[in-house]
């Protein structure tokens, strides 16, 4: 951790104070995901591409190399606290995928992809 | 400090105001060394009154929204001003009426209220950037919050879906409170949301037990209390197992003192901790029938006085636990009651469950010599104190005990281990633990008194 | 000890260490994270990677904004990337020294664009 500060450029448009708070709301808030979810990014990209008033999906197919053993089981209760309010359901628009099956959810094109087959999917209207 | 810290300090310092009013209202406090004693115990019975009664508008559908958190505060403030002024409790007027207490007992206050600050500070700054870890906490206790923050109440899909359906709401109220306060769902300076109610009980203790124990007894239990392994790692999870514990403590100490000194005043506010216990989590509940049973069994003496008011308390309590429990059974959900009450299981799973409970709480890793030091302060105060203390207090710490060997016993599903991701047992304990901190100062003492006299 | 006495002593005993505490803690310059923790402007003269920002966004979508705009201006390189403390900064890293960077940045700014160089996050 610097022992000191660095200053941000004031011109990039940011209300400091509510982005230092997202901030630690998002890394700090991952927590005891990081135990669940292999691949981080995954959880910036659903907060910063999924809308807060849309709903999601989880797929989640067979258990990949970088997943641990919670993976499987617990990865759409873990997106379900972190990515309120946005709500899970199983008929959504977007889908965060875990090496899903990909014939069963025709239509839906990768928006973003990571490692270990995690994607986040979004099936076109 | 930023601006989230500075949301709660004012939303607990909201809490404060309106249980210490209420506290004033049933009590009176002719010095403001007073309002300064009791202001732990005005914070706790602050956070219990706001959480039940928030847990019976959201059951009957009122919205929680940003400005219900203060409108609540300053009605609740408000009504209990106006029932302290009707009762024609006078304002508090000057400091103390006369020093008391020793030289020493001063300084060893002093001491006490130094190294527990200190502690305090250290926790502060651990609960500044905590992370969630807890399961608990990520599965089922934060999303409710989240839910109540979000959706304005007990959002179907949020409350029957997560782990823990049956679960209480009041913490979640709580935190879902203090999201509203800081502006957002900021789930790392929620951690000093917990900071505050842990402070606040340790207030509590200390300003209840101030003028019956002497300084002697009662900082060194406190600290040891707060210093036990296991509490350094837990005291601030987001979880509900150390609130539900102070409540319950907080409770039985002042039922412990009524049991005393018979002064009625305290049962109003055990009535509101004990109905927030019994809607912090399951188990507070137990805590709660186990605390009234053994009062009303401790006050059989003076039954024909005690008993009419006790039964009042009790009422309450059951009358503030039914909502919530009918609405998460008109939701479709069951399972709060264990799958075997206590007729059919086995000798010896009932055995083992009970050798697990002793086991748990005298495993030094986690409660250091707290049971150690509770049962030399129960035997010294058996032999030369207050026999009806030590009766009490280890009656309501044994049944505890044996409730803990009770849920794994007859929670077939749970397994009859130390392991917390099989079996809550650690966390449960946590209440006998949080108890050596009002028992052994009183116990001490008791000795002590009937000695010198 | 007298009374009046006593009372000092219990005063300093209780405000001295919960003062003095926080204070050596201060003086001990432990910094609170920020998002600014992963903003490392490039002072004159430095020799690291470099990367030519032209700004942070919350969102991918927000970014992906700026990003036209400045591939629009003629920096068809310029990607989007994660900042690594929970925001999406728009940059173009073909910076190969300070003195090229510095004269990019200046030419961003003639066309309209908020741009700094910063030293590239290690891996």
């Amino acid at each position: 951790m610097p022992t000191s500060p660095r200053r941000a450029n004031s011109d990039n448009g940011f209300d400091r104070t509510t982005s230092a708070r997202t901030f630690f709301c998002i890394t700090f808030g991952i927590g005891g995901g990081n135990s669940v979810i292999p691949d981080q990014d995954v959880l910036f990209e659903a907060l910063g591409r999924i809308p807060a008033d849309e709903t999601f999906a989880v797929a989640v197919g067979e258990p990949q190399q970088g997943w641990t053993d919670l993976t499987a089981t617990y990865a759409e209760t873990f997106l379900r606290y972190f990515l309120l309010p946005r709500r899970v359901d199983p008929e959504a628009r977007w889908i965060i995928c875990f090496a899903c099956d990909r014939q069963a959810i025709p239509g839906a094109r990768a928006v973003w992809e990571g490692e270990d087959g995690i994607a986040i999917r979004r099936r076109q209207p | 400090m930023s601006p989230g810290v500075g949301a709660l300090v004012a939303l607990n310092l909201g809490y404060a105001v309106m249980g210490t009013v209420f506290v004033w209202a049933v009590r009176g406090m002719p010095r403001w060394s007073d309002v300064a004693r009791l202001c732990g115990l005005g914070y706790l019975v602050g956070v219990a009154a706001f959480g039940v009664v928030w847990t019976e508008l959201l059951v009957l559908g009122v919205p929680f929204g940003a400005w219900q958190v203060p409108a609540t505060l300053v009605v609740g403030t408000a009504l209990s001003a106006a029932a302290g002024a009707w009762r024609g409790m006078p304002l508090p007027r000057g400091m103390s009426s006369s020093p008391s207490g020793t030289t020493t007992s001063l300084l060893v206050t002093a001491v006490g209220v130094a190294l527990v600050g200190l502690l305090f500070e250290a926790f502060f700054r651990s609960a500044r950037l905590q992370s969630v870890q807890a399961f608990d906490a990520w599965a089922f206790w934060i999303p409710k919050a989240k839910a109540i923050y979000f959706f304005g109440g007990f959002d179907e899909q949020i409350f029957t879906v997560s782990a823990g359906p049956t679960y209480p709401p009041l913490l979640p109220i709580l935190d879902a409170s203090a999201f509203h306060a800081m502006g957002s769902a900021d789930v790392v300076t929620l951690h000093l949301q917990f900071w505050f109610l842990v402070l606040g009980g340790t207030v509590a203790v200390a300003g209840c037990l101030a003028r019956h124990v002497p300084a002697w007894a009662l900082w060194p239990s406190l600290l040891l209390v707060l210093t036990v392994p296991r509490f350094g790692e837990e005291l601030m999870a987001p979880q509900a197992d150390v609130l539900v514990d102070l409540l319950f403590v907080v409770g039985v100490l002042l039922l412990a003192l009524w049991l005393e000194d018979g002064r009625g005043w305290r049962l109003c506010p055990v009535t509101l901790l004990l109905a927030g216990a019994a809607l912090t989590k399951r188990e507070g509940l137990l805590f709660a029938g186990v605390a009234l049973v053994v009062a009303f069994v401790a006050a059989w003496p003076e039954r024909r006085r005690a008993w009419p008011p006790l039964a009042a308390v009790t009422a309450l309590v059951i009358v503030a636990a039914v909502p919530w429990r009918l609405w998460y059974r008109s939701h479709g959900i069951g399972g709060e009651a264990p799958s075997d009450v206590g007729g059919s299981g086995s000798a010896d799973r009932a055995w083992d469950a009970l050798r697990l409970s002793v086991d748990v709480l005298f495993d030094s890793s986690l409660w250091s010599v707290l049971p150690f030091a509770l049962v030399l302060a129960l035997a010294i105060a058996f032999a030369w104190g207050s026999r009806r203390q030590a009766a009490f207090l280890g009656a309501v710490t044994a049944l505890v005990l044996l409730g803990g060997a009770w849920v794994t016993y007859s929670y077939t599903d749970l397994a009859v281990t130390a392991d917390e991701a099989l079996n809550p047992i650690v966390r449960y304990t946590g209440a006998i633990a949080l108890l050596v901190a009002v028992a052994m100062p009183l116990l001490l003492s008791s000795a002590t008194q009937e000695r010198s006299s | 000890m007298t009374r009046t006495a006593a009372r000092y002593a219990a005063a300093a005993i209780v405000v001295v260490p919960l003062l003095g505490y926080p204070l050596a803690v201060r003086a001990d310059r432990a910094h609170f994270p920020s998002d600014a923790d992963c903003v490392r402007k490039a002072a004159p003269g430095e020799t690291a990677d470099l990367d030519l920002v032209f700004g942070r966004r919350s969102t991918p979508a927000e970014a992906e904004e700026l990003l036209a705009r400045v591939r629009g201006v003629g920096y068809v390189d310029a990607e989007v990337r994660p900042d690594g403390c929970g925001r999406w900064k728009v940059l173009y890293d073909g910076i190969t020294s300070y003195p090229q960077g510095a004269s990019s940045a200046a030419e961003a700014r003639r066309a309209g664009l908020d741009a700094w160089l910063e030293i590239q996050p290690p891996g």
